[in-house]
């Protein structure tokens, strides 16, 4: 039974997201005309051509990275049996801005700023987690307050490096506090896709054991569960994950939130059938943010972050409600 | 901690002040003798309304003219209120637009003569320096400086007339792109040069999209050149946002960073320099 409504399901998934990618291709604050771009000779053919070369890389990247956030917010999720778990609460997309911070601070090539941002998103994880825990196991409510405060405390370390940075750099950290994707470059894309697909992998190899988690820590653990080693394992990937995004991206927040909930409230719990859906569904929902960043404001943008946020606080205080 | 400290020597600062009369420069007794500029185009006017003497504080970037370079310094556009205070000023000229309009207030509230100058327009240049001379006791200097500047600034109008106007962007920064829109006096520059800003209809300094760039009908652009800004644009020019499309193509003009975007006597000079590229 399961067998049969997954495939569907997930050919539904990839449907929508197709569909979204084609109609966030051809909007935005200047018209492609797509007629132009199949067979446009001339200016017009070269202008539909140049902005499809500008558009297109944007787009994917708003796909991955919408597809990165949404994987470790499900993952975070499904780990501390948490429906405010996301990497932007938890202080991990935080974390990987200062380590993205410090390459620029120390003028590191652009290719290995990603490294800094798992590092950074890898420490933040697992300092929150060392926070949160309370007699051996993870406190809910101390690891939303770990969460707070190491938002706090990456804050203060990027106003700190943004004011000791000159010019360039201090541009460069206001697009990571801000979140952006305008910078999307074809190089990018590629170097985003293996981290997408090896935290895809990962966490899908980890998701009959998250099932168990679902059940209880101690219930897993009887039933066979290295549940530290699986902790362990689905921390890392989402710290990869998010760090990828924030290296690429910026500080986006709330698609890890945002994101797991919706696809948890159509498809039901079962990490199998639910893990791949996050990644369709975050990439079209952050493709379709961005979109309409392009487009509200032209010829000027309106910032990604503002967007994901307008949307994603009200259903934060929504669950925040419903938590008992 | 140091915020009180801040505010309780402001405070016994404004007590002192607070036993001068303030009030409007009496030009008998020559006005004020100690002057605190919070922006570089305030300095600039300053001096060229021959009051460079009295210049006892400067605003971080204040280097023109020669002279200005070796004035004490009291913050970047975030003003140390204290050293202000500390220079015991009975004058503090402030911009409206860049000056944060906290630090302003506090120097208010401590007592000192804080005034400031409006901007947004050519007539505002105008405006600030008819103001300034007005406050520094020297309102024939300041008559005679503006008349000066709307003699140049007519006969640049004069000039362009009944040209055709080149569709221009003013970009400040590549990389976000931003430009000069409407509202401002860099608007101003370019319409009155005889250019036609392509983003007038936005207020301010808009951050444009990379696409909106790359296919805007750009015929003019006008970029500001400094050496601290040089690589970003040349990196743009090379393979970044305006190395595509109509502005790749279109007649560059660049003029003086520090003289084309301080609201100051040197804009009717960019004015002028605009002007001719417009032919």
């Amino acid at each position: 039974m399961k067998a049969l409504s997954r495939g569907p399901a997930l050919a539904a998934g990839a449907l929508l997201l197709a569909a979204v990618l084609a109609i966030a291709f051809s909007v935005g604050g200047v018209h492609l005309s797509l007629a132009d771009l199949a067979a446009g000779t001339g200016e017009a053919g070269q202008t539909a051509r140049m902005l499809a070369a500008l558009r297109l890389p944007r787009v994917l990247l708003a796909a991955l990275v919408g597809a990165c956030l949404a994987l470790a917010g499900a993952a975070l999720q499904a780990l501390l049996k948490n429906p405010l778990a996301d990497p932007f609460l938890l202080g991990t997309s935080g974390g990987a801005a200062v380590g993205a911070a410090c390459a620029a601070l120390v003028g590191a090539s652009p290719l290995v700023s990603p490294a800094f941002a798992f590092v950074g998103a890898t420490a933040a994880s697992l300092g929150v987690a060392a926070l949160a825990r309370r007699g051996g196991r993870l406190d809910l409510e101390r690891l939303l307050l770990a969460g707070l405060i190491a938002n706090a405390f990456f804050s203060a370390l990027l106003l700190a490096a943004f004011s000791i940075a000159s010019g360039e750099a201090s541009r460069t950290m206001l697009f990571w506090m801000m979140g952006s994707l305008s910078d999307a470059t074809p190089g990018k894309v590629a170097a985003l896709g293996p981290y997408v697909l090896a935290g895809l992998a990962v966490l899908l190899g980890a998701a009959p054991r998250l099932n168990l988690f679902a059940v209880g820590e101690e219930s897993a653990a009887a039933l066979g569960v290295d549940t530290e080693r699986t902790k362990r394992v689905v921390f890392l990937a989402a710290s990869l994950l998010t760090g990828a995004a924030v290296a690429f991206a910026g500080v986006i927040g709330f698609v890890g939130l945002l994101v797991p909930h919706g696809v948890r409230a159509v498809a039901g719990n079962d990490q199998r059938t639910l893990l791949p859906r996050p990644a369709l569904a975050g990439a079209a929902l952050l493709v379709a943010a961005d979109a309409v960043s392009r487009a509200a404001l032209a010829p000027a943008e309106l910032p990604i972050g503002a967007i994901t946020a307008a949307l994603g606080a009200p259903l934060f205080a929504w669950l925040l409600l419903r938590t008992p | 901690m140091i915020r009180h400290g801040a505010k309780g020597l402001l405070l016994a600062v404004g007590l002192l002040f607070a036993c001068r009369e303030p009030g409007p420069a009496d030009p008998a007794v020559g006005g004020p003798r100690r002057i605190v500029a919070l922006a570089p185009n305030l300095t600039e006017i300053v001096f060229a309304l021959g009051a460079g003497d009295r210049l006892v504080g400067v605003s971080e970037y204040s280097d023109h003219p020669e002279a200005a370079r070796l004035i004490p310094r009291v913050g970047g556009l975030e003003v140390d209120p204290e050293k202000v205070a500390a220079l015991h000023p009975d004058l503090v000229l402030a911009i409206a637009e860049g000056n944060a309009q906290g630090t302003v207030r506090a120097l208010e509230a401590a007592g000192l003569p804080v005034t400031v100058t409006p901007s947004g327009s050519l007539d505002a240049v105008l405006e600030s320096i008819r103001l300034v001379a007005a406050r520094l006791g020297r309102p024939e200097e300041g008559r005679r400086l503006v008349a000066e500047l709307e003699r140049r600034r007519a006969a640049v109008r004069a000039r362009v007339a009944g040209r055709r106007r080149p569709r221009a962007l003013l970009m400040v920064w590549p990389d976000p792109p931003q430009a000069a829109g409407g509202q401002t006096f860099l608007n101003d520059v370019l319409t009155e040069a005889g250019a036609e800003n392509l983003v007038a209809d936005r207020r301010g300094w808009p951050v444009l999209s990379k696409e909106y760039v790359a296919t805007a009908p750009v015929e003019l652009l006008v970029i500001p050149d400094s050496v601290e800004a040089r690589a970003a644009w040349d990196t743009a020019f090379a393979s970044g946002t305006l190395s595509r499309g109509p502005v790749a193509r279109a007649r560059r003009v660049q003029l003086d960073e520090a003289a084309l975007t301080r609201p100051g006597p040197r804009v009717f000079d960019m004015l002028e320099k605009l002007a001719e590229a417009t032919r």
